[in-house]
């Protein structure tokens, strides 16, 4: 695979990808890679994604050893990796990042989650990410986990009451409530489960937020009159499976059997005052009692929607997410991105999926490093970054960060 | 007072006027909260129709999906099937074509991990030929299960019937145990049956719990395994029909050699034959010339008359002598064309003219036997590439065995035609033609037709072979074919004169 070059004055970045079987020479492979282009300089961050072969410490040691004790290093195993190279299985993509004079970055992790209060672990973590911040300018957040979206929306509860609520922070959910894929997430050299891992960045970076799902809204509006956290109850009164049995003219043990393909393309948009689009809920999972689990906490009292998407909007979102991230650059070159895409988004392309990565190369530049991860759930405001709003939890969504110089 | 009343009338008056306009405001109201309700109405039976419509558009969108999702996944399944059956078809090894099987082609069709065994009929014993996705410590798991469930596998093998995780309704156990053992979450297997030889079993499966496997998985694996079976079919008879010309070249090798050798044995005997006849020959006609040499002093008197029936014996001595020489002359020529000491001087030589000597020469016996001598020669075969001495030999040689042998009154034809750079010169005659069994040995040294003519009529039994190895010496060839009663024809052939 070839490398990248963001001739810079201050920022640097290299990526890497190695499509190699064995993690000993993928790990070299794809380090060399990205080493190329930061003219001997150490990195400050390494991210890394991989496929889930790589997800062993053998992989996260050997990185480490060629980076040195310097370098954050957090990532995440996911289902493919996403580069300039398109979307690739069974690869590992390292990209390197040597932050400009006076910008910082601060990593840290919490494990065992499940083990306490995710709001506490929260805000843990939180604290360990502000140390040796104080009188910095904090530009925005960035954080992986694998927890189930209950424990997910308390430690972002906990992390936001640390940072501020209407602090920027982006993230990506990799577990899937459907226990489709089982996720690492990477955190200097050891691959954990039941984890999160963070970074803060610092000073005066320039860079740009932009996401957008797609999806939009079909049939008439329903309350939400029974839930509690990601289970809803009761729509409309009634049971919460009748909304899909209804439309798909099906039983709960049918709906059962169709449950993956409801998740990928039927979610649930709930109307959100303040946000320009619906923030969306994918079914985690239908219960004998009529529940319905979701990717995401549903408030009693919201609106639902059922969502429908097409190949086109989606990739109309993707260009939307771009032009909108591109849009903070102020005129600015983009220097690196990172992208998280839903599997959702992903499975629905199918064979266009490849699209939102040329749309990525045509609104940033062709060689500008790209590196991502396939998604469960993405972590973001939903307005722009100008609004400085609450981050939510998003389902099914395109999330473009771009850093500029 | 009349002031009071008047206000009394006009606030009366205006409180009717109120009341009145009160009554319809309600009225108003009343018609717009009824002109709302039938609006609302309106408007949430148009939520419900578009929610209707919505429901129609949802499961016709699921069902496209559906399609679509099938469509690709059978695409590119089809692809990689392609690419599978391409890698296997162009071996003909048998342990070459699994290693040909890429990892990455049965990744697409969704399977990553997939292994292949072979039943061993004569060690009752599956045999690992493919294995990937699985590591080393794994293998050996696989492997038992597979010998301790071979009534399973072997019950698909024979049945040729397909097993995939789709097949389960309510033998869970086994699923589980197919699954647990082999690390998947799905799975299909197939049985690989080659005509001849080792049969045995494809086992595809998947730990990816979002690949639900449907019938069309089933069929590709199905098929995958069908063109494995037909492969190694191929390479099984492939290497049966290269062991089998392997032996044939073999064998034909060594007959080869046994007749090179033979014919080598055959050639020294011949020549030890011909130095033989060639010596016998050499000592025979010195002492015939002097026996003929007195016999022809003492016949014609030199030593004193003699009496008569000396010289009747004599007479025989002489003849005999001349018969013998004859025969020992025609010995030492035939010894001398087989050994190459005679050469040959091919020129151009006219029929007509060499059948016309040959006729005078003949002449007296034909006519003393009533016989006539037909020459009919075709102007395309006029002349041939001969010695001149040869040729003749050979003309009198044929026409005269069929004086011999031809009844008086019958004919002697002798035709010629050009067959390409050759002529063919055919002598037929109206004699007691020769059996069947005697047409082949007729050529050979001494050999004699058993007729009551040969009985009275003498002869050494070496013409024809000497007109046979002359014919050959010019590079051509002789046969015969007859009819007993109607007679012969010996047909011959010569090369052709530019």
């Amino acid at each position: 695979m070839g490398i990248y070059y963001s001739p810079m004055n201050n920022i640097k970045a290299g990526f890497g990808l190695s499509l190699k079987r064995d993690y000993l020479q993928a790990t070299r492979d794809a380090f060399q890679q990205a080493q190329k282009n930061m003219e001997k300089e150490t990195a400050d961050l390494a991210i890394v994604i991989s496929s889930p072969e790589f997800a062993h410490s053998g992989t996260l040691s050997a990185l480490k050893n060629f980076l040195g004790p310097a370098t954050a290093l957090i990532g995440a195993s996911s289902r493919a990796v996403i580069s300039n190279y398109g979307i690739s299985k069974q690869s590992l993509g390292v990209l390197l990042l040597k932050l400009p004079q006076g910008a910082y970055c601060n990593a840290a992790c919490i494990q065992k989650i499940k083990d306490r209060e995710p709001h506490e672990a929260g805000e843990e973590l939180g604290e360990k990410l502000l140390r040796g911040f104080k009188g910095i300018r904090k530009d925005f957040g960035l954080i992986l986990s694998d927890m189930a979206p209950k424990e997910n929306s308390g430690l972002i509860a906990g992390l936001q009451e640390r940072l501020g609520l209407s602090f920027p922070l982006i993230g990506a959910s990799l577990l899937d409530e459907l226990n489709l894929f089982r996720p690492s997430i990477y955190f200097e050299q050891q691959p954990l489960k039941d984890s999160a891992a963070a970074i803060i960045i610092g000073g005066k970076l320039n860079f740009g937020v932009g996401v957008k799902h797609g999806w939009r809204p079909l049939g008439k509006p329903r309350l939400v009159t029974k839930s509690e956290n990601n289970v809803v109850y009761e729509i409309n009164g009634a049971s919460a499976t009748n909304l899909y049995e209804e439309y798909f003219n099906c039983d709960l043990a049918k709906l059962k059997k169709e449950l993956a393909r409801i998740s990928v393309f039927y979610p649930v948009g709930i109307h959100v005052k303040e946000a320009q689009e619906y923030l969306l809920r994918s079914v985690a999972s239908i219960e004998d009692n009529g529940s319905l689990c979701f990717q995401g906490n549903i408030p009693e009292g919201s609106t639902i929607r059922l969502m429908i998407a097409t190949k086109d909007s989606c990739l109309e979102a993707t260009k939307y997410a771009t032009r909108e991230a591109n849009s903070y650059l102020g005129g600015a070159n983009a220097k690196l991105v990172l992208v998280f895409n839903s599997f959702s988004r992903y499975k629905l392309l199918g064979d266009d999926s490849a699209k939102d990565i040329d749309i990525i190369k045509g609104e940033f530049g062709e060689n500008t490093p790209v590196i991502g991860l396939l998604s469960c759930g993405e972590q973001a405001p939903l307005a722009s970054i100008d609004y400085r709003g609450k981050a939510y939890f998003l389902n099914h969504s395109i999330l473009v960060l771009v850093i500029g110089d | 007072m009349m002031g009071n009343e008047n206000l009394i009338n006009i606030l009366g008056l205006s409180g009717i006027i109120a009341i009145l306009s009160l009554v319809i405001v309600l009225v108003l109201k009343m018609e717009k909260i009824k002109h709302m309700r039938n609006e609302n109405e309106l408007l949430r039976r148009s939520l419900d129709e578009m929610d209707e419509q919505a429901k129609l558009i949802v499961r016709t969108d699921m069902e496209l999906n559906k399609t679509q999702e099938e469509l690709d996944k059978k695409m590119t399944g089809l692809y990689a099937l392609q690419r599978v059956s391409r890698s296997i078809s162009t071996t003909l090894e048998e342990s070459q074509m699994f290693k040909r099987i890429d990892s990455k082609c049965l990744d697409e069709l969704g399977f990553e991990k997939t292994c292949c065994f072979l039943w061993n009929n004569s060690n009752e014993k599956f045999e690992l030929r493919l294995c990937m996705g699985y590591a080393e410590e794994e293998i050996g798991k696989l492997y038992s299960f597979a010998q301790d469930n071979r009534q399973l596998f072997l019950g698909l093998i024979n049945g040729d019937s397909n097993l995939s995780s789709l097949s389960f309704k309510e033998e869970a156990g086994l699923k589980n145990a197919i699954t647990h053992t082999f690390g998947v979450h799905s799975f299909v297997i197939a049985p690989v049956l080659p005509k001849e030889g080792q049969k045995g079993f494809l086992f595809a499966g998947t730990q990816n719990l979002d690949f639900a496997i449907t019938e069309g998985d089933e069929e590709l694996i199905s098929i995958l395994a069908n063109q494995l079976g037909q492969a190694l079919e191929n390479a099984r008879l492939f290497e049966k029909t290269w062991l089998a010309q392997q032996g044939l070249e073999k064998k034909v090798e060594e007959r080869t050699r046994a007749l090179s050798q033979a014919l080598e044995e055959v050639k020294i005997i011949s020549r030890r034959k011909t130095d033989f006849v060639s010596a016998v020959s050499h000592e025979l006609r010195t002492p015939l010339t002097s026996i003929k040499g007195y016999a022809s002093i003492l016949l014609a008197g030199n030593l004193g008359k003699v009496p008569q029936e000396v010289f009747s014996r004599l007479e025989k001595i002489n003849k005999h002598s001349d018969e013998l020489t004859h025969m020992v002359n025609d010995l030492l020529d035939i010894s001398r064309i087989e050994s190459g000491r005679v050469a040959m001087k091919p020129v151009p030589q006219d029929l007509i003219i060499i059948l016309e000597k040959v006729g005078d020469l003949l002449g007296v016996q034909l006519k003393e036997r009533g016989l006539e001598l037909i020459v009919n020669i075709s102007p395309d075969a006029l002349t041939v590439l001969a010695d001149s001495e040869q040729l003749s030999r050979i003309f009198i040689n044929i026409i005269g065995n069929a004086l011999k042998f031809t009844p008086p009154g019958g004919k002697i034809t002798v035709r010629s035609q050009k067959r390409d750079h050759l002529v063919e010169i055919d002598v037929s005659d109206t004699g007691c033609g020769i059996p069947l069994e005697s047409k082949e040995r007729i050529f050979e040294e001494f050999y004699r037709v058993e007729n009551p003519i040969n009985e009275q009529v003498k002869g050494t039994g070496l013409g024809l072979a000497l007109v046979k190895h002359i014919i050959e010496a010019h590079g051509g060839k002789i046969w015969v074919e007859s009819k007993i009663g109607a007679g012969s024809t010996f047909s011959f052939t010569l090369p052709a004169a530019a």
